[in-house]
């Protein structure tokens, strides 16, 4: 019996499967797409995103979500952003293709950094997110802020220096070194020229010819003797030209010593620095100060700017090469998914146009606060234009708050350009201890910018920060305790600052950063110290640079006597070769011009 | 438990007497998709619809996807760097940017590479899997089978009502 192929009665069963399929994605889809929105956006920004509720209206394509809680990856305790409702009115074709194109956005009760009523849960998982974190590691860590001391001046009782820690020692003995081989060349060098035999022969020529009389020894005997004396001078001229040889090198090994003993210079310059540092002295200089004060919070304020462009980048890469991203999350390994991008083709996330109404905080209300959003899309090659967003709005009344804010994300040409500009006035700035003083200041409410652009690997940024009501007082692990001289004047100035302004710029690149900060405050504490301890320190000072110099002293002289031995010995050395071989070719030079005096000028002499 | 009973029952059902050795090898050869492939893609969906359909062991099916779901867990870091190494050869590139940006081919996952390698190492394992489990059923039957049926608990196994529902899927 022929054994039939389909088996058609197995069709209902399957069918009623797929029925079963449907009425399980009706009764939980929503809730499906809830949970994996959720933990991809968790994942995709390295912070825990909470999503309340989430509603899909197919007629519409309309998505609605409620309830957005993004917490602040750099504080669990508080969100970044939630928002009551956001509406996604999405375009259907390219749902399709697994492509999310949001024709409009519209957000509202969006709040900023509002508390949370739980700790946000600690993120671990490798994500883009954690990777980029990695990247930046602890990035502001390479400012090395030390802690501004305050040690009293009189506690300062000795400085003992290993010498051999010291740069100046180091570097001396490099310079004592490297003389030490450049002489040595030099000398075999000098060595290896022997004019002895040339010049000996030269000068019995010189001889033999003064001794002649050119009329008596007729023509033949006359160009016999010139052609001698253009032999002997042209090997006077190989003479000089390796003596001039010599004499280059003596320069350029003088010229090499001498920027030595300039590096000395410089390392002496750390020395002081290292000793200084040993002693503890207080800093009275303002621009350090400042960097000392407010260094940690201006370094924070600016990886956090670089955390998100960095990310923005990651998930807004320029070009169209396949994008990596993790596979979903399975029992199974989840593996690497990767999205192939076409030109003429939807990008796979694309926001057209977005909106927003916000406030800030949580203590305000009834805010006029607006955002917008342009082209925001995970292949900004496709969609060929920038991301733009804008913010602005204001709030009345007994606590006025307006703001300010433009950003681009141009991922389109080669070298990318992501910047952001921010003016806040009326923000509650937050109170914070100053690093290494037992205080601690309250800006209260005031005005703040920032402005940041990361263009390819260059960073460029200031943060600005102006406060007319300025409080300060002790912080709380330094209640109780008792104050020092130093300490109680440092309060007393700080008392007397009534307003904050703080200037900071950034610039460089994100490998090698470099932040300059001026503050009112820095200035007034410097001049305070400067009042009270500036004689001290300066004499402490005058110590340490006796102590270090009595510690490098040696070295140095040393270094210096070996340079001027190649520089002086050497060089004299060189300098009488030189000498002699052109005094010998000065008498060759009388007697060829003797000599072809006497051949009536008839003899056609090559110029020398 | 019912799960379990059920799937023990056709086991036995499948080795002893349910369809040629040929049906049974192939429901197991399909079957296997649904064990070395990631389980929740469309393209399992089609293997379920052509077990029913085609007139092969619904319980060999079975019987083939238990058996290779803890071989599919192994073997996921090699089906990843298979599934890599054909994603981001430059030659297939065109193939794979078409494919994803056509309507509906995005959502079989294909550009993963767990999803993508497992699945291309069960089509070319297709052929000696069917071998295989073709050789292993006759191979049974003929020496421990009869033995099986005679025994105890296959006499209880067989003489539950549930499996009766498994008639809607005996091949024919």
């Amino acid at each position: 019996m022929a054994i039939k192929l389909f088996r058609w009665r197995a069709i209902l069963p399957f069918a009623l499967f797929l029925v079963l399929i449907a009425a399980v994605w009706l009764l939980f889809g929503e809730e499906f797409i809830r949970r994996q929105s959720q933990d991809y956006a968790t994942e995709m920004l390295g912070a825990e995103v909470d999503i309340g509720g989430l509603k899909v209206t197919l007629r519409q394509s309309r998505v609605v979500v409620t309830g957005l809680q993004v917490a602040d990856p750099y504080n669990r305790n508080r969100n970044l952003l939630s928002a009551g409702r956001i509406v996604f009115d999405l375009e259907p074709a390219p749902l399709l293709e697994k492509k999310l194109v949001i024709d409009q956005m519209e957000m509202t009760g969006l709040q900023f950094l509002a508390p949370r009523a739980r700790p946000a849960r600690e993120i671990k998982t490798p994500g883009i997110a954690q990777r980029v974190k990695a990247q930046l590691g602890d990035w502001k860590q390479q400012f090395n802020v030390p802690l501004l001391s305050l040690t009293p001046v009189d506690t300062i009782k000795a400085l003992v220096l290993d010498p051999t820690k010291l740069a100046s020692v180091q570097a001396a003995l490099a310079v004592k070194s490297r003389a030490d081989s450049i002489r040595q060349a030099l000398e075999a060098s000098i060595a290896a020229v022997k004019p002895g035999p040339v010049l000996d022969s030269a000068k019995a020529l010189t001889a033999r010819l003064s001794a002649a009389n050119p009329t008596k020894l007729g023509t033949q005997g006359t160009l016999q003797a010139v052609a001698d004396i253009k032999r002997t001078l042209d090997q006077i001229k190989g003479l000089k030209q390796q003596v001039a040889g010599l004499q280059k090198s003596v320069t350029d090994g003088a010229g090499t010593l001498t920027n030595g003993l300039k590096d000395i210079d410089a390392a002496r310059q750390q020395d002081y620095q290292l000793a200084r540092g040993l002693l503890k002295l207080p800093s009275v200089s303002a621009p350090d100060i400042s960097y000392l004060l407010f260094g940690p919070p201006t370094a924070s304020i600016f990886e956090q700017a670089l955390y998100y462009t960095t990310l923005g980048r990651s998930y807004l890469p320029p070009g169209l090469d396949p994008l990596r991203n993790p596979g979903p999350k399975r029992l199974r390994m989840a593996g690497t998914t990767i999205a192939f991008p076409k030109l003429n083709a939807y990008p796979t996330f694309l926001l057209r146009q977005g909106k927003v109404g916000f406030q800030f905080g949580g203590d305000t209300t009834g805010g006029a606060f607006s955002a917008a959003v342009q082209g925001l899309t995970s292949e900004p090659a496709l969609y060929g234009r920038p991301t733009v967003f804008t913010a602005q709005g204001s709030l009345k009344g007994t606590n006025p708050l307006t703001l300010q804010l433009g950003g681009l994300l141009n991922h389109v040409k080669a070298v990318p350009l992501d910047s952001v500009q921010a003016s806040v006035g009326g923000l509650p700035l937050p109170a914070f201890n100053l690093p290494g003083l037992p205080f601690r200041l309250d800006p209260g409410r005031g005005h703040a910018t920032l402005q940041f652009a990361l263009e390819g690997d260059r960073l460029r940024g200031h943060w600005g920060v102006a406060s007319t009501n300025l409080t300060s007082g002790l912080s709380d692990s330094a209640r109780g305790k008792p104050l020092d001289k130093l300490q109680s004047l440092v309060g007393q100035v700080l008392g007397n600052v009534k307003s904050l302004t703080l200037d900071a710029n950034i610039s460089g690149t994100v490998s090698r950063p470099s932040i300059a900060i001026s503050s009112n405050v820095g200035d007034a504490l410097a001049g305070g110290i400067r009042q009270v301890l500036g004689e001290q320190v300066a004499k402490a000072e005058a110590r340490v640079k006796e102590e270090v110099d009595k510690q490098i002293s040696q070295g140095i002289a040393a270094a210096q006597q070996q340079v001027s031995a190649v520089t002086q010995d050497l060089g004299k050395k060189v300098g009488l070769q030189s000498d002699q071989i052109n005094q010998v070719e000065t008498e060759l030079q009388a007697q060829l011009k003797r000599y072809t005096g006497g051949a009536g000028g008839l003899i056609q002499l090559p110029k020398f | 438990m019912l799960a379990i009973l059920k799937l023990i029952q056709s086991i036995f059902s499948t080795l002893h007497s349910d369809g040629t050795p040929r049906q049974v090898a192939a429901g197991m050869t399909l079957g296997a998709a649904l064990g070395l492939t990631p389980l929740l893609n469309i393209h399992n969906l089609v293997v379920l619809l052509l077990l029913c359909v085609l007139n092969v062991s619904f319980a060999g099916g079975m019987l083939g996807w238990a058996f290779t779901v803890p071989v599919g867990f192994a073997l996921d870091p090699v089906f990843d760097r298979i599934g890599n190494a054909l994603l981001m050869s430059p030659g297939l590139r065109p193939l794979w940017t078409s494919w994803y940006n056509l309507p509906g081919m995005p959502y079989t996952n294909f550009n993963n590479t767990v999803v993508l390698g497992s699945l291309v190492s069960w089509l070319v394992l297709l052929g000696p899997l069917y071998l295989l489990a073709r050789w292993g059923i006759a191979r049974y039957r003929a020496t421990w089978g009869q033995k099986v049926m005679n025994s105890r608990m296959y006499q209880v196994l067989s003489a539950s009502k549930v499996y009766n529902m498994y008639r809607w899927f005996r091949p024919e």
